[in-house]
């Protein structure tokens, strides 16, 4: 028996067993709460798609990192679609030649459609991440794809055709780009980007002479039939006398200045990287998470580092930042020391109105909660959490907070996998894949491991990267998108039996038109949620940007606030539960559906 | 290895703060089963002459050292005539403790009973009654005895410590936070160094006189009975098996351990007379049939780093002798030294096979599966080896816990902590690893309770201080933390570890100005930090890549990388003597002259590659 095959049968016997490891601080007995169960629907929904990462001899970093997904609803039918990037090859053309990013129509009927071929999107470079936004506010959700070598920005033309607007667009950053994020940073109504790079694996003629005195004449680079040859520097990591070769850390590369742009509002962007102050800093980003985290009406953006502080860019005035980071506590743990950032999201886990911070880490490491305190500050929380000796053994990549049984608090997710396929020489035990793990937030700012009882979706070990959660049935509960590298992606669904919620799609009139932004206040049952609007978050993933909030038994929110971005802040009362609402600026409700339950 | 331990054992039991009656017997007991056990290592094989004269030593002392007991138990018995009752108070106390030396706790207790039963109000006899009881397993009454002495001083640290251990145990959360409210107020003194100069001894009770702090002390297989008898007191019935076992033990009786020749070897491979010390084995007939004599033999050859010679004739030891465990043992040791560490392991489980019950190869084993991650079997090795020590039991344990810890397994990881610092209390290492495990689980109370019982052992340890400011940050606790933080940066001024801690804790009081002094220093530190390890990986693939470059037979691109690497750092031997090679095969010999010159300065300065 294969051990995927144990493990599927271990899981079998587990699902729906009652939660593990809940501590003595455990608000609700178990047989009080909606039993979590996820199913793998990959297959049955048509996601058809094996991440191609050129895996090769050389080891050559890019083959590690990637690659992401994210859920958009590109042709606006009210079903949220799924976009997968492809990485290529360094070492391979061929290989190369074969990548192929996917866009998936979701047909509604729990199927999906692959739909790349007509779309206009073709797979350039080695592609990282993505987001998706509507930045020319036309109505239609465009999408930016992140590349080793230049991004793309492909327009939504509508009738599920994309256009290359890169160079128009002048958003096209030649370097290692990995995760990105539309918010409108400076309120003008449309969105800007935010991109973060990388290490510098570029070899230039400044390049250290090890490259020089080791590179013959067939050097490997970046070989695309239609792109010029570039040289990418890959320095010997491993054991010589053993002749093994292991992928590079990246501090044996330098870092990148990460990069803004400013929409001009007339399809085209301005690089104010170096003006703004965010370009004066420079680091090994990866996942970005762009919110209004001191409550102050403007967006801060964090990002996870690998191996260095995270940055967390405040506002100072007008398209100028400061980073404050390690002022406001999240640039590393507790003790001092940083983490080996990856993906990373945010969300007032503990209900208390604050924003906080997760960010997934290395194996014995930890990842990283960070408890908003307001005035800037936050806690590190991960002790307290109990999420801490769990992640222990995982290397973290894509997670997000989400309330996977509607009750009314949000849940943690997160997709693990090494980045060495050769791991048990440097730990026995350890594994190249890994399982994902699920918690469950149980109040008292606690979360309990319940990855056991999740069901068949959460047995399987893979190399983990991207995840996403959105609502791909319609039915009020969120489903996961993870992506794996080298492997196929997961479409994990939501099958549990959740209590009732409302799913809630803005429409931005003088606010950007996706309200990407905006803040939601929704009071039920004397509680209150909030939840904030973001346009890429994770790693190198994007959510539904439609906002899920559960409610439990209840049958109605009794108030739901929205503070747009423009500054506008419109007030919503007793609104009926288990549908999915349109609140348009200035409007209320436009449109609602029922679930589809 | 064992002679330091010697003095590491004399030393300890002059720390420990237990008054000591018939100190001197004990001591003499002690002395001559340290001796004892030195001679048992065999290490240099003239050892077996003193076996039985050790053995003679330690009969005697504990002939005089139970004369004594005797005569305290009778001053006891007539004491009621004429003595004041705190003079039969302290007696008793006295004929309590030597009874804990000898293991006799349910005799310690009665007199403890008595003691108390005069006076109430004397806190040692509570506490030493409360250690007795726990000892005995009676936990409740254990919890109830250190209340008692709570109530006689509140504030007492020492005692709070214990009752929080109690009273945690038997789950009596009320006891727990009273004690750990008076350990708080305690660290508030500490944190003022208002107790500097003040450091308290733990008080543990051992029965196996053997120290239980430094090097784990695993005797060869064969003496694991009497040491046994020992650890349990029954020290007669423990001298007996010792001779018993001695007299089968070819360190005593094969005749090349006994002959001149063998004498005189030796004497001169303890004084590094080593050609003269070989020489006279092979000359004199020694070896034949004797598995001592090869195993001697070997010993000379290994120490002159000739590791085919000595394997030959430690396994020529082992034919003859295939249960000496110590040839055995040997026998890996070299392996290892040769660089042939999965045939030292080989050879290691071959000696367990043979020889299960050998605690030296179970430890040996845990360490060989340590230095290749193999964290879970080395955990199981060194429990193994934990469950046959005599002395040393602190670093086993904390092995153990070291092995769970780096197998995620954090609850394994706090249980052999717990046992490490029960073996050694007073090892302030042991209570902060126990801490930060501790607080890994979220135990922050437990936790905050090792790091000020750390603080009580030594008041200026920065690390518990720094420990103890986590935690009040982590609770929201900010005025205590920076209290504690400020204490950790006076002591260390470049933990900046703590000094982060301790600029987190003023921004949140509003200090920010203080804040930011403190966080720019924390930023050069970790740009610092952040540079030397980009120095250190750079110049690791520097190496790694010329190595390759010299395999290719790329002798010019190879020196390119090495006098990079130099760039990098230059205080690396091993790069000046690679490069002395490769410029020697390329021709430029005053460059091979100069570099093979860097490369005796640099490891003469004994600098490290960075």
């Amino acid at each position: 028996m294969t051990r995927a095959a144990c493990v599927l049968a271990a899981a079998a016997v587990l699902s729906g067993a009652a939660d593990i490891a809940v501590t003595a601080r455990q608000k609700h007995a178990p047989e009080q709460r909606p039993a979590i169960r996820f199913t793998d629907a990959t297959r049955q929904a048509g996601i058809e798609f094996r991440h191609i990462n050129g895996a090769s001899a050389d080891k050559y970093l890019v083959e590690t990192i990637g690659s992401g997904g994210l859920f958009f609803d590109y042709d606006s039918d009210g079903w949220i679609d799924i976009f997968l990037v492809d990485g290529g090859s360094i070492a391979d053309a061929a290989a190369a030649n074969q990548a192929r990013h996917r866009l998936f129509r979701n047909r509604g009927n729990g199927t999906f459609q692959d739909v790349t071929a007509p779309s206009g999107i073709h797979h350039r470079e080695y592609g990282m991440g993505a987001c998706a936004g509507d930045y020319d506010n036309d109505g239609r959700v465009d999408l930016y794809v992140t590349n080793v070598g230049p991004n793309t920005l492909y327009r939504n033309a509508g009738g599920g055709l994309f256009t290359d607007v890169t160079q128009k667009a002048r958003v096209g950053a030649p370097l290692w780009s990995a995760g990105c994020a539309f918010a409108d940073l400076d309120r003008d109504g449309d969105l800007d980007l935010f991109v973060t790079n990388y290490v510098d694996i570029r070899l230039t003629a400044s390049a250290d002479a090890s490259a020089a005195a080791q590179a013959p004449a067939d050097t490997p680079a970046l070989k695309k039939p239609d792109s010029t040859t570039k040289q990418v520097r890959n320095p010997f990591c491993g054991n010589a006398r053993l002749k093994t070769r292991f992928y590079c850390h990246p501090l044996n590369f330098e870092p990148l200045a990460n990069v803004v742009y400013r929409n001009d509002g007339n399809g085209t962007f301005t690089d104010l990287s170096a003006d703004s102050g965010i370009g004066t800093v420079r680091s090994n980003g990866l996942g970005v998470v762009i919110a209004d985290y001191d409550d102050d009406g403007w967006p801060e953006v964090f990002v996870a580092n690998d191996s260095m502080p995270n940055f967390l860019f405040r506002r100072t005035g007008p398209w100028r930042f400061e980073e404050i980071a390690l002022r406001a506590g999240v640039a590393v743990a507790s003790d001092g020391k940083a983490r080996a950032g990856m993906g990373t999201d945010a969300a007032d886990y503990d209900g208390d109105g604050q924003l906080d911070l997760v960010v997934t880490n290395l194996d014995f490491e930890m990842h990283s909660l960070y408890r908003g305190l307001g005035r800037q500050l936050f806690a590190y929380a991960t002790p307290e959490s109990g999420i801490g000796p769990a992640t222990l053994p995982f290397v973290g990549f894509g997670v997000a907070f989400f309330d996977a049984d509607n009750d009314m608090q949000v849940d943690l997710a997160v997709a693990n996998g090494h980045i060495i396929d050769n791991a048990p020489m440097f730990r026995a035990g350890a594994t190249h894949a890994q399982r994902k793990l699920l918690f469950r937030n149980i109040g008292s700012r606690r979360f309990a491991d319940v990855t056991a009882g999740a069901g068949p979706g959460f047995a399987a070990e893979k190399v983990g990267r991207s995840l996403a959660a959105g609502d791909i049935d319609n039915d009020g509960d969120l489903d996961l998108l993870v992506t794996n590298n080298g492997q196929s992606a997961d479409l994990i669904r939501n099958d549990g039996q959740p209590g009732n919620a409302i799913l809630v799609r803005l429409v931005g009139t003088k606010s950007n038109r996706d309200g990407v932004g905006a803040r939601l206040r929704l009071t039920a049952g004397g509680r209150s949620q909030i939840r904030e609007v973001k346009a890429g978050s994770s790693y190198l993933a994007q959510n539904d940007m439609r906002q899920h909030f559960g409610l439990a038994a209840l049958s109605r929110a009794d108030r739901l606030e929205v503070r747009w971005p423009a500054g506008r802040t419109d007030v919503i009362e007793n609104v009926a539960a288990n549908q999915i609402i349109t609140v348009r600026e200035g409007d209320g409700i436009v449109a609602a559906t029922p679930f589809a339950r | 290895m064992f002679s330091t331990k010697v003095l590491a054992f004399l030393a300890a039991a002059t720390v420990l703060a237990v008054p000591r009656h018939s100190a001197a017997q004990q001591t003499a007991f002690t002395q001559a089963l340290a001796e004892l056990t030195e001679a048992i290592e065999g290490i240099y094989g003239d050892e077996g002459a003193r076996i039985g004269p050790a053995l003679d030593r330690m009969s005697a002392a504990l002939a005089v050292w139970n004369r004594d007991i005797e005569a305290a138990e009778a001053a006891v018995a007539t004491a009621a005539a004429g003595a004041s009752q705190a003079e039969i108070v302290t007696r008793r106390i006295s004929l309590a403790r030597m009874y804990t030396d000898r293991g006799r706790f349910a005799d310690a207790l009665a007199q403890l009973d008595a003691a108390r039963a005069l006076d109430r109000r004397r806190a040692e006899v509570h506490v030493l009654r409360g250690l007795v009881l726990r000892a005995l397993q009676r936990h409740v009454e254990a919890a109830e005895a250190f209340q008692s002495a709570r109530s006689i001083d509140a504030r007492e640290p020492l005692s709070a410590y214990y009752a929080f251990q109690s009273a945690t145990a038997i789950g009596n959360a009320t006891n727990a936070e009273d004690a750990r409210k008076a350990l708080a107020d305690a660290y508030r003194a500490l944190a003022k160094g208002a107790a500097r100069a003040t450091r308290v001894a733990f008080t543990r009770l051992a029965t196996s006189q053997m120290p239980a702090d430094g090097p784990p002390l695993l005797p060869l297989a064969a003496y694991k009975q009497p040491y046994g008898w020992l650890a349990r007191g029954e020290y007669d019935t423990a001298i007996a098996e010792f001779r018993r076992v001695s007299a089968l033990d070819p360190l005593v009786t094969d005749p090349a351990s006994r002959a001149t020749a063998t004498a005189r070897a030796v004497a001169a491979m303890r004084q590094g007379r080593l050609m003269e010390a070989r020489s006279l084995l092979e000359h004199a007939g020694a070896l034949g049939r004797s598995s001592e004599a090869h195993r001697i033999l070997g010993l000379i050859y290994w120490a002159e780093s000739d590791y085919d010679k000595a394997l030959e004739q430690i396994s020529g030891a082992i034919r003859l002798s295939p249960t000496d465990e110590r040839a055995r043992l040997a026998l890996s040791r070299i392996l290892s030294s040769a660089g042939k560490d999965a045939e030292a392991a080989a050879a290691l489980e071959e000696t367990l096979r043979v020889l299960p019950d050998s605690a030296l190869a179970h430890w040996w084993l845990a360490l060989s599966h340590e230095r290749v991650n193999r964290f879970a079997d080395a955990r199981r090795e060194f429990a193994l080896a934990a469950s046959g020590a005599v002395a040393g039991e602190s670093q086993l344990h904390a092995a153990v816990g070291r092995s769970a810890s780096a197998a995620a397994d954090v609850p394994g990881a706090i249980a052999s902590l717990t046992s490490a610092v029960a073996a050694n209390p007073n090892d302030g290492a042991m209570h902060k690893h126990l801490a930060a495990s501790l607080v890994q689980q979220d135990r922050a109370g437990e936790a905050f309770v090792e790091f000020v019982a750390a603080l009580l052992i030594n008041p200026e340890d920065a690390e518990a201080h720094a420990g103890i400011g986590r935690i009040h940050l982590n609770a929201g606790r900010d005025a205590d933390a920076a209290d504690a933080l400020r204490r950790a940066t006076e002591i260390a001024p470049a933990d900046h570890d703590a000094r982060y801690a301790l600029a987190n804790a003023l921004v949140r009081l509003g200090r920010t100005q203080e804040a930011a002094e403190h966080f720019t220093r924390v930023e050069q530190a970790q740009r610092q930090m952040l540079a030397d390890r980009r120095r250190t990986l750079s110049h690791d693939v520097l190496k790694e890549e010329a190595a390759l470059r010299t395999a290719e037979g790329r002798f010019e691109a190879a020196i390119a990388l090495y006098e990079q690497a130099l760039l990098v750092s230059a205080a690396d031997p091993s790069v000046y003597e690679r490069l002395a090679s490769l410029y020697a095969k390329v021709g430029r010999a005053p460059d091979a002259a100069r570099a093979r010159a860097m490369y005796e300065k640099t490891r003469a300065d004994g600098a490290a590659p960075r």
